[in-house]
């Protein structure tokens, strides 16, 4: 059982206030999806988590340890571990070598010079079981550039799971996929929260609806709803602010 | 396989030149296998790492100044810090080589704070201060450098003041650090070194950190140019602060890309044809770098594998 939980997360660049007195948590065992408008900071939020940005105030816990000063790198060993909204995989690589380094990363030190990288018979097949939860068992040794657009989505998540997190960070791990596509992804990502804290980013309201078991709403940098699905459903502020939304795309 | 052809070819190559009666191009063929050395290991920093470097002369120079500090005071009688000099290149060249460490792990500390164009800039900016530094040593001639003919080459127990075992000395060298350096570019080590140039951001998301990985990778290349230097030095017997001069790291550079950036064996191809087409473009004109420039362009533009990507094939990634 872990949570990873922020309170009073600020961040602004310049005038401009990006994360406004955020608290936010999520525990294994549940999706917690964050959604809302662009521009609304559900990007900058997850980079608050992972470690990449510091807030300017604020902490971030993981089961009750303060791990706000510890930087990205740092926080995928402590079990949190994140993927990105543009598909960020090594295009020169095999699809398997993706995974492999990904192990690399968090199975010791790497300062290992003559043996060669392709030589430890445990990496390899911890990194075929990877590829087989992600569904992507026949693409091993494949070169990376050739994966479909979904199937790049696909193997980020496998190089996230690498490290085993406890917390898992999703940053619109569905964009630009076909509606079949994205609702396979979707059952993955819910057969990961059985044992791991899923925090999804998503824009597909679809997939949010039927795949989280907690919605937060976030608002040019502040949370304006949280709660179960249909609570969120019947909010009025976010009704108001979807049915906003709606309208300005309508004119 | 290109790069056991290559080796062969310089391991007959002193036999060829003697054999057309050219035997003075044995000492060019030495220069071939010590730059060959020192770009190659440039080419784990540009070509695995991505860290475009245009101050390996600093490291080269460091070498050569090492090696030959302690051949000038051996020639001399005197002391270097309390230390009597040695001509012996068991002692001069791994000496270079730590002292080339060292220096890269300063360097190299503070430049990879910095990435991209800074970066290059730092590396220069480090360059021209090891280069101003040796031409302050009046002790070794200044700007002028300091003649160190007296010297022998003696490698352990071996004489090789001859300049075709010289060559061979040299040769053996390479050829030990190309198996070194083609096993380390496929280890762990260089797949994660590879991951940091390719897309440094997303190896810190998966747990890497890449600054030290990255300075590791520039403290090896720093070490092993230093000892090129160093066999540079014992070679033309005659120290120089033009060993470190910027404009020889960006020969090393040209002769990476020449031959192909991220293929090891590029660094001999693209020294081999440097020091070839000043051999024989100086015949033409003095101002044979001219075609030098003609044929980076057509490397850049036609080639960007370089001459060994042209040999290799188009679609094949070096690794």
């Amino acid at each position: 059982m872990s949570e990873l939980s922020c309170h009073g997360l600020r961040k602004s660049f310049g005038a401009l206030v990006v994360t406004d007195d955020l608290a936010l948590s999520v525990r294994s065992g549940e999706v917690h999806a964050l959604i809302g408008p662009n521009g609304a900071g559900k990007t900058t939020a997850l980079a608050q988590l992972s470690g990449e940005l510091r807030p300017d105030s604020g902490s971030v816990r993981l089961d009750g340890t303060d791990i706000t000063h510890l930087s990205l790198p740092q926080r995928v060993r402590v079990g949190v571990a994140r993927s990105y909204q543009i598909s960020s995989i090594f295009a020169d690589f095999t699809v398997a070598e993706n995974v492999e380094l990904a192990l690399q990363a968090v199975g010791g030190h790497s300062f290992r010079f003559f043996r060669p990288a392709r030589s430890n018979a445990a990496r390899l097949k911890r990194a075929r079981e990877l590829l087989a939860v992600v569904g992507l068992t026949d693409a091993g040794e494949a070169s990376a550039q050739r994966l479909s657009h979904g199937q790049t989505r696909q193997l980020e998540i496998a190089m996230a799971l690498a490290s085993e997190p406890e917390v898992l960070l999703l940053d619109e791990p569905m964009a630009g996929m076909a509606p079949d596509e994205a609702h396979r992804l979707a059952e993955l990502v819910r057969s990961l929260a059985s044992d791991t804290a899923v925090l999804l980013v998503e824009h597909d309201m679809d997939i949010v609806f039927s795949a989280a078991d907690r919605i937060s709403v976030l608002c040019e940098g502040s949370l304006i709803a949280s709660g179960s699905p249909d609570q969120i459903r019947s909010d009025p502020e976010v009704r108001r602010l979807y049915l906003r939304e709606d309208a300005e795309a309508e004119n | 396989m290109l790069t056991a052809v290559v080796l062969a070819s310089l391991a007959v190559a002193p036999a060829w030149v003697q054999a057309v009666d050219r035997a003075y191009l044995v000492t060019m063929l030495t220069r071939i296998v010590i730059f060959g050395l020192a770009a190659m290991s440039l080419d784990l920093v540009v070509g695995y790492g991505g860290m475009v470097s245009l101050g390996h002369a600093a490291f080269f120079g460091a070498g050569a100044y090492t090696a030959g500090a302690l051949t000038y005071h051996s020639l001399d009688g005197s002391t270097l810090l309390g230390v009597p000099g040695t001509q012996q290149a068991l002692v001069t060249w791994p000496a270079a080589a730590v002292l080339g460490a060292l220096l890269g792990a300063m360097i190299g500390g503070l430049c990879l704070r910095t990435t991209g164009v800074y970066f290059i800039m730092a590396t220069l900016a480090f360059n021209q201060m090891v280069y101003f530094l040796f031409n302050a040593l009046e002790v070794y001639g200044g700007d002028d450098g300091v003649g160190l003919f007296a010297a022998g080459r003696s490698i352990g127990p071996l004489d090789a003041s001859d300049d075709v075992t010289y060559f061979y000395v040299c040769f053996a060298v390479l050829a030990a650090f190309v198996v070194v350096l083609n096993l380390m570019v496929r280890s762990p080590f260089g797949r994660v070194l590879r991951g940091c140039r390719d897309n440094p951001a997303r190896m810190a998301a998966l747990g890497f950190h890449t600054y030290r990985y990255r300075l590791v990778a520039f403290i090896i290349s720093a070490s092993i140019s230093s000892l090129a230097g160093a066999m540079a030095v014992t070679e033309s017997q005659f120290l120089s602060p033009s060993f470190a001069e910027w404009t020889e790291s960006g020969e090393l550079l040209v002769m990476v890309i020449l031959g192909g950036l991220g293929s090891l064996v590029g660094g001999i191809v693209g020294a081999a044809a440097l020091f070839v087409l000043e051999e024989f473009a100086i015949d033409i004109t003095d101002n044979w770098q001219f075609f030098v420039g003609v044929g980076l362009l057509a490397v850049v533009l036609a080639a960007p594998r370089g001459l060994t990507g042209l040999v290799l094939g188009r679609g094949r990634r070096n690794v």
